[in-house]
């Protein structure tokens, strides 16, 4: 029973956290750079599949470099690309929607929230020494000693 | 291929006025594209006349990307999810759509599902028809490709009308003629189910129109399958008001009985 009211709790507090409002965007980054392909269609209607590394991830967001020049509110697909599940049928795949893109020398800094509830990068963050706890919040006195944690997703 | 921008804000050009005038009232609905983890929803232009056509249209071009992705070898769900992608952004593009959590209803709600091939629309509809007002929820569905689209009442599951493109693109189609057929076509079914309710299987009909005090009144009298007795119907309201006295049978079975006899001779 305590298990059920768990999980309703849990779904409850990813559905907010889906849709939740730019401002309420709160959450720890981790500088972690993970495989993924992303796909989507570029305005002009043509498909775009190309493979890049994460510059930080969070768990409902990802910022990564792309070639291809995304717009805010584009909705884009991210794949992990795991030891394990190169085909594209077996990779972990989430929509994302882009909300944030400025320019870089190498290309395009892309900043994106996660639409649904799948954990992509759980077995990324739990690999991390001293893993935060699962908090949308920081502390206010972050340690100083834990040079992966970036400050406050705000607006990623 | 190029790609428009969908947009639904009536102030865009090209929009017509009478869509423009009804920006502050469109109310919210939320568009739902099938396999999509969220809805995607608007506060002010969810009116089926304000969003209806720019959805269709939106649809269009995604349900053609899904065939020419296709085409070109992209496997069919992965082209589904893509053009999906492309639609969800393009409504994303109008500043007055946003994502928001599944499972919340919204007073129009509109359904994309590109593998289908179809558009549903579950909106409420108001009307005046016959001293009779009401607001009434229906469902429309179609193929996003073309061909007509059929209206039901969502509660009885029963056909109201079927509507042509065409007509869908006509300004306020959906709050006056829409409206007004849906509503008429109601009340005729309920007059009808209210009919066979009270008078079970008929055998016979007579009608005709009497004159009472200078209104002229449409009658039935409909015969009983199995008592063979008449029913006698006001045919104004289709509301039961007796039944026909025995010896009035009589003379009325004579009527009949002549009527038949003419037939066969001629």
């Amino acid at each position: 029973m305590d298990e059920q009211r768990k999980n309703v709790e849990e779904r409850e507090q990813d559905t907010q956290m889906a849709s939740a409002h730019m401002q309420e965007r709160r959450e720890a980054r981790y500088e972690v750079p993970i495989e993924v392909e992303i796909s989507g269609l570029t305005r002009d209607g043509q498909v775009f599949h190309e493979r890049t590394f994460t510059r930080d991830v969070s768990e409902w967001g990802c910022g990564f470099i792309a070639s291809v020049e995304l717009k805010v509110d584009d909705i884009i697909a991210v794949s992990v690309i795991s030891p394990g599940a190169e085909e594209p049928a077996t990779r972990p795949t989430s929509l994302f929607q882009v909300v944030r893109v400025t320019r870089e020398a190498d290309g395009w800094l892309v900043g994106a929230w996660k639409m649904n509830r799948e954990k992509m990068w759980s077995p990324y963050l739990e690999k991390l020494p001293e893993q935060a706890p699962a908090s949308t919040e920081l502390p206010e006195e972050a340690d100083p000693a834990r040079g992966d944690r970036l400050e406050r997703d705000r607006e990623r | 291929m190029s790609s428009r921008n969908i947009t639904v804000s009536a102030a865009s050009p090209g929009e017509d006025r009478a869509r423009a005038d009804k920006t502050q009232a469109g109310g919210p609905a939320g568009v739902e594209i099938v396999n999509f983890p969220q809805i995607l929803y608007t506060r002010t232009f969810g009116d089926p006349d304000m969003l209806f056509i720019p959805l269709l249209d939106a649809a269009r071009e995604a349900y053609g990307m899904v065939e020419r992705l296709s085409s070109h070898g992209e496997n069919r769900a992965n082209a589904v999810m893509l053009s999906g992608m492309h639609l969800a952004s393009s409504l994303l593009r109008d500043s007055s759509f946003s994502l928001v959590a599944r499972g919340i209803s919204h007073e129009h709600s509109y359904i994309v599902d590109l593998t289908a091939g179809t558009l549903r629309v579950s909106t409420r509809l108001y009307a005046s028809v016959s001293r009779r007002t009401s607001l009434f929820k229906v469902e429309m569905a179609g193929n996003i490709a073309g061909g007509p689209f059929v209206v039901r009442n969502p509660l009885q599951g029963t056909v109201l009308m079927q509507v042509e493109e065409e007509k869908l693109r006509q300004p306020n189609f959906f709050a006056t003629e829409m409206a007004q057929e849906c509503l008429r076509a109601q009340i005729e079914k309920e007059r009808a189910g209210l009919i066979e309710e009270s008078m079970g299987p008929a055998s016979g009909e007579v009608r005709v129109i009497i004159t009472v005090a200078g209104n002229k009144i449409p009658v039935t009298l409909r015969q009983k399958e199995h008592s063979g007795t008449w029913d006698i119907i006001d045919g104004r309201m289709q509301e039961w008001v007796g039944t026909l006295a025995p010896d009035m049978e009589v003379q009325l079975k004579n009527v009949t009985k002549s009527l038949q006899d003419l037939f066969v001779q001629k």
